[in-house]
């Protein structure tokens, strides 16, 4: 009886930290091809939110870099300013879009150089604890 | 049946040739004309000489060709790589004859972090026909002051991961060195490659 207790405690608290987030979609993902002497680049998706609850995403990560973030971008004043973005809310029913010369996500220090076709593995983390993996395919974007 | 008499035939040729004369000079105009400057663009630009790994490269060498210049630094992921590959793309979009009859630079803000060889190597990458150069601190102030390009470069060590801020324009020079276009990073190539046609007849 205790021990099933026990079980039950430690399920309830593991299980949100090992969940996926159900509701959410990543679709349209891609990491722009970098020059091989560059080691920095952003990747770009759609993130949908197919549930009924508000999601929020956190933080963003990935084996390929040292650091990676969400990015904001925005035009004032005549320039460009691109700001790390500690979340980003994907409302119920909608979807967030990170996109050239928009939100991006930043990848900085990368371990290796990327190649075209490649595919880099991202997992997005939200307020609830869940998880949300996504894979990009390297692009070279060159005509 | 009226006759014509010999004056009102004198009138009809001369109005005639007139007309003709007329006609012939507009067509010539609009056939030669150049797209016109915009005034506020003719109190910007100007004339530099910046460092690139294969030595320095004045604007002045470019005259006679068109240039499209455009300012950024290598550690922007986003903007600047979408505005090389426009660059690049439009150069491509030209006829093969005018594609000699074209230049492109691209000017490092951040030469802290962008030494030539790193910016030749970089620019390559998007086309070998774009040129990467920089320069010192107060050079490039003084560029960017007359160019109307707006940057911030952090007061950071380098080796951080920082930001840049600037300006995002693709300028259009003529043959002349003038500005006489601004583009940026989502402008379609094809409109800057017809801009080019334009100020290269």
């Amino acid at each position: 009886m205790n021990r099933c207790l026990i079980f039950a405690i430690v399920a309830l608290v593991l299980w949100p930290v090992s969940s996926f987030a159900q509701s959410l979609v990543a679709d349209q993902a891609w990491v722009r091809l970098p020059p091989p002497v560059m080691d920095a680049t952003a990747g770009y998706m759609v993130v949908e939110n197919a549930g009924d609850q508000d999601v929020v995403l956190i933080a963003v990560d990935s084996p390929v870099a040292e650091h990676v973030m969400m990015h904001g971008m925005q035009m004032s004043e005549g320039r460009m300013h691109m700001f790390p973005l500690p979340e980003v809310h994907v409302p119920a029913h909608a979807s967030v879009s990170f996109v050239p010369g928009g939100m991006h996500i930043m990848l900085m220090g990368l371990h290796a150089p990327l190649r075209a076709g490649q595919s880099v593995h991202f997992e997005f983390k939200t307020s609830a604890g869940e998880l949300l993996p996504v894979d990009a395919i390297v692009r070279d974007m060159r005509k | 049946m009226e006759t014509v008499t010999g004056k009102q035939w004198t009138i009809v040729s001369a109005s005639t040739v007139i007309v003709v004369m007329i006609a012939g000079l507009v067509a010539w105009f609009s056939w030669h004309a150049q797209p016109e400057i915009p005034g506020y663009l003719k109190r910007m630009g100007g004339d530099f000489t910046l460092e690139s790994a294969d030595g320095p490269v004045a604007l002045q060498a470019f005259r006679g060709k068109l240039v499209l210049v455009y300012f950024g630094y290598t550690h922007c992921p986003d903007v600047c790589p979408m505005a090389l590959g426009v660059i690049s793309e439009a150069m491509h979009a030209l006829p093969e004859a005018d594609k000699e009859r074209v230049a492109a630079l691209f000017v490092s803000l951040d030469p802290q972090r962008d030494h030539p060889q790193l910016l030749k190597q970089y620019a390559g990458f998007f086309d070998q026909r774009i040129i990467g150069v920089t320069g010192s601190k107060d050079l490039l102030e003084q560029i960017a002051a007359a160019w109307h390009v707006d940057y911030n470069v952090p007061e950071t060590a380098a080796g951080e991961n920082y930001a840049v801020e600037h300006s995002t324009f693709i300028y259009l020079l003529n043959k002349e060195g003038q500005i006489v276009e601004l583009f940026d990073e989502k402008t379609a190539p094809p409109v800057i490659a017809q801009a080019m046609r334009r100020w290269l007849d």
